[in-house]
C-alpha cells in the first residue's frame, strides 16, 4: 500500500462531494421549476397547457428511461462542447447535471402535485396571480417532499458519480477502479465502502431532519 | 371609538395615524362599504346565468339579486349547483352564458389580471378551511392584505384585529394543525376578513363542524354581518344554520331556482317539493311505530292520523280546542312544535282521531282545511293505544 493513501481518499472525497454538490445544485435549480410548470401546465393545472406539458413530459421520460451509465457515454459530446474535455471532475458534472435534472422535476412534481387543490383554490379566491399560487401555497405547502426528494436526487447522483468514475471522472468510483480492482486492494475498496455508506448516511440524516423542520401539517 | 376619531382625517379620508383598537377596524370598514355607490344597494346581480361541465347542466338560466347586508341562504341537494352558483360570483367559475354583475361590474369578460382585484374584495370560507399548513394562523391572515399590496406596516395592525374579532389572539403563531376544526373555520373567517371585502362567501362553512362550534361559527357570522353590514351568501345543508343566520333563501334543483323568499316565509309555507323535503327533516318525525303502521285507505277501526301546521298569527290560535267543542271529537297528540323563525312562529301539530269514520274523518278534514296554514292526511294507523 502506498504511502499516500490518505492524500489519495481525500482528494477523491474531495472530488465526489464537488460533482455531487454542483450537480444536485445545478438539479434542484433547473429541476424545481421544471417540475413547477409540469404541474402548472398539466390538465386542471394553474396555467393548463396540455401540448406544452405532453412534450415535456415526455422528454423528462425519455431522459429518465435510459440508464444513467449509458447516458454518461452518450453525452460525451455534449460534455465536449460544454467543458471543454470528456474527461475529468468538471466534465462530468455536465452528464451528472443532465441526468439528475429530470430526475429531480419528477421527484418534485409528484410532491407539487400532492398541495390540497383547496389551498390553491384560496389562494385564487384571495386574488392572487398564479405566481402567488406558486410562491404562497404551491411550494410552502410540497415543501418537506421537496426536501425528501432532494435528498433521493443527492444520493442518487452519489451513486452515479461513483459510475463516472468508470469513464475517468475521478472521485471515489474512480479510486475504487484504480485500486481497488485494477490492484487488488482490499483495504482501500473497504473504506471506500464505508465512506460512501457514511456519506449516503449523512445525507439522509441531514435531509430528513431539514423535511422534518418544515412539515407542519 | 373616540380613540379612533382623534386620529381621522377627513380630508385624505383615511387614518392619520393608525391605532391599534378593534373599533378602527370597524369604523374603517363601514367607510370602504360605504364608498361602494352600487345601484339600489344590489351587490352582486345575475341575469340568466347557465353553466355546463360536458352534458351535466350545473347552471341553468339563474337570475338573482344579492341586496347589501342581507345574508342569502342557498339550500338544495348535492349536486343541485349550489358550488357552482357561488363560486361564478368571484370568477373562480366562468358562466357559459349569462352576466354575473359584482360591485357594479359584470366579471364574466374580465380578464384574469382584473378578474383577481375583483376577487380582493370577496371573501371565500370553505368547509374544508383551505388554511395553508406551513403557514402559522396570522401568517395565514396577512396573507391577503398582502395579495392587496397592504403595507407590512398595516398589515400587523389588522391581524391583530382580525384575529381578537374572531377571538384567536392567543394563537396568533399556532400552526393551524395545531386547531381544533372551530378554531381553524375562525382563522378561516378571520382570513376571508382581512382585506375588507364587500361580499362573503360561504361555502357549506359548518359541515364539517359538531353542532356546538356551529352555532359558535353561525354567531360570528351574524356578529359580523350586523357590525360591519357585511352581504353573506351561505350555502348550508343544515336547515338549523339557515333557520338561525339567513335573511333570505333560494332553493336549488339541477341548477334552477325552485324557490325564493324570505327565511320565515320559507319555512313556513314552503312552496317547491324539494323544500318540503329539505325542510322536512327538520320538523320532528313521526314514532316509527307508527310511521311504518300508515296506511293511505280507511278501514274499520283505524285511527286517522294528521299533520297541520300554524304559521304567524294563527299559530297562537286554539284550534285543536275549537275542534273538540265544534266536532265533539278527542285528538291525541302525538307530536307537537312551535319554532320561531325571524320572529315569525311556526306550530306544529300530528294529531290522531281514534277511528272517526269516513263522514266524521271527511267533516274533521274540512274544518281543519280552513283553519290551518297546511293540513296534511299522512294516512290511517290501527289502534293506536
Ligand atoms: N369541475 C367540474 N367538472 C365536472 N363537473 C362538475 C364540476 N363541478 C361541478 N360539476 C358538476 O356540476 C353539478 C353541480 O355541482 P356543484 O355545484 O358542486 O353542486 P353542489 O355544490 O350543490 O353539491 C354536479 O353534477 C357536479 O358533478
Ligand atoms: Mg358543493
Amino acid at each position: 500500500m502506498s504511502s499516500n493513501w490518505p492524500d489519495l481518499f481525500i482528494k477523491a472525497l474531495l472530488e465526489t462531494l464537488e460533482m455531487t454538490a454542483a450537480a444536485g445544485a445545478i438539479a434542484f435549480l433547473a429541476g424545481l421549476p421544471l417540475g413547477l410548470v409540469l404541474v402548472a401546465t398539466a390538465s386542471g393545472g394553474i396555467c393548463e397547457q396540455r401540448w406544452l406539458n405532453r412534450i415535456l413530459g415526455a422528454i423528462v421520460n425519455a431522459f429518465r428511461a435510459v440508464p444513467c451509465i449509458v447516458l454518461l457515454v452518450a453525452l460525451i459530446p455534449l460534455t465536449r462542447l460544454i467543458a471543454g474535455t470528456s474527461i475529468g471532475t468538471e466534465a462530468a458534472i455536465v452528464p451528472l447535471a443532465i441526468a439528475a435534472t429530470p430526475y429531480y422535476a419528477r421527484t418534485a412534481e409528484v410532491s407539487l402535485r400532492g398541495v390540497d387543490h383547496g389551498l390553491i383554490e384560496a389562494v385564487k379566491a384571495m386574488g392572487g396571480s398564479r405566481w402567488t399560487i406558486m410562491r404562497e401555497a404551491l411550494v410552502p405547502e410540497a415543501l418537506p417532499g421537496l426536501l425528501s426528494g432532494f435528498t433521493v436526487t443527492i444520493v442518487t447522483i452519489i451513486g452515479a458519480s461513483a459510475m463516472a468514475g468508470a469513464i475517468g471522472a475521478g472521485g471515489l468510483g474512480d479510486l475504487a477502479i484504480r485500486y481497488g480492482y485494477q490492484r487488488f486492494n482490499t483495504g482501500i475498496m473497504i473504506g471506500i465502502i464505508i465512506v460512501l455508506i457514511a456519506l449516503v448516511s449523512i445525507v439522509r440524516f441531514g435531509g430528513d431532519c431539514l423535511a422534518r423542520r418544515f412539515d407542519h401539517r | 371609538m373616540s380613540c379612533c376619531m382623534d386620529w381621522w382625517d377627513p380630508e385624505t379620508a383615511a387614518f392619520a395615524e393608525k391605532i391599534p383598537c378593534s373599533d378602527c377596524v370597524r369604523v374603517e370598514a363601514d367607510f370602504v362599504l360605504r364608498r361602494q355607490s352600487i345601484p339600489d344597494g344590489t351587490i352582486v346581480r345575475l341575469g340568466n346565468v347557465s353553466k355546463s361541465f360536458g352534458r351535466v347542466k350545473a347552471l341553468d338560466d339563474i337570475t338573482l339579486d344579492v341586496q347589501r347586508g342581507e345574508i342569502l341562504g342557498i339550500i338544495g341537494r348535492s349536486g343541485a349547483g349550489k358550488s357552482t352558483l357561488i363560486r361564478c360570483l368571484n370568477g373562480l367559475e366562468r358562466p357559459d352564458r349569462g352576466r354575473v354583475e359584482v360591485l357594479g361590474q359584470d366579471i364574466v369578460p374580465l380578464p384574469e389580471r382584473r378578474l383577481q382585484l375583483v376577487r380582493q374584495r370577496i371573501g371565500m370560507i370553505f368547509q374544508h378551511f383551505n388554511l395553508l399548513s406551513a403557514r402559522t394562523v396570522a401568517e395565514n391572515v396577512t396573507l391577503p392584505l398582502k395579495i392587496a399590496d397592504v403595507p407590512w406596516q398595516e398589515r400587523e395592525f389588522r391581524v391583530q384585529d382580525l384575529l381578537s374579532m374572531v377571538g384567536m389572539s392567543g394563537k396568533a403563531s399556532v400552526y393551524p394543525s395545531k386547531l381544533s376544526d372551530g378554531e381553524k373555520q375562525r382563522v378561516g373567517i378571520a382570513r376571508a376578513l382581512a382585506a375588507d371585502p364587500a361580499l362573503l362567501l360561504c361555502d357549506e362553512p359548518t359541515s364539517a363542524l359538531d353542532p356546538e362550534t356551529t352555532l359558535s361559527i353561525l354567531d360570528l357570522l351574524r356578529d359580523i354581518n350586523r357590525r360591519l353590514g357585511l352581504t353573506i351568501v351561505l350555502i348550508t345543508h343544515e336547515m338549523n344554520v339557515l333557520r338561525t343566520v339567513a335573511d333570505r333563501v333560494i332553493v336549488l334543483k339541477h341548477g334552477r331556482i325552485v324557490e325564493e323568499g324570505d327565511v320565515w316565509r320559507v319555512f313556513t309555507a314552503p312552496e317547491a317539493d324539494v323544500t318540503h323535503r329539505l325542510i322536512g327533516g327538520h320538523t320532528s318525525d313521526l314514532p316509527s311505530a307508527i310511521r311504518t303502521g300508515l296506511r293511505n285507505e280507511w278501514t274499520r277501526g283505524t285511527d286517522l292520523v294528521l299533520r297541520l301546521q300554524l304559521s304567524g298569527s294563527a299559530a297562537g290560535n286554539p284550534v285543536l280546542a275549537q275542534l273538540t267543542r265544534d266536532l265533539d271529537v278527542l285528538p291525541v297528540v302525538l307530536d307537537a312544535s312551535v319554532q320561531h323563525v325571524q320572529d315569525h312562529a311556526l306550530a306544529s301539530f300530528t294529531v290522531a282521531f281514534h277511528d272517526p269514520g269516513e263522514l266524521l274523518a271527511r267533516r274533521i278534514g274540512e274544518y281543519l282545511a280552513s283553519r290551518v296554514s297546511r293540513l296534511e292526511v299522512l294516512g290511517y294507523v290501527q289502534q293506536l293505544a
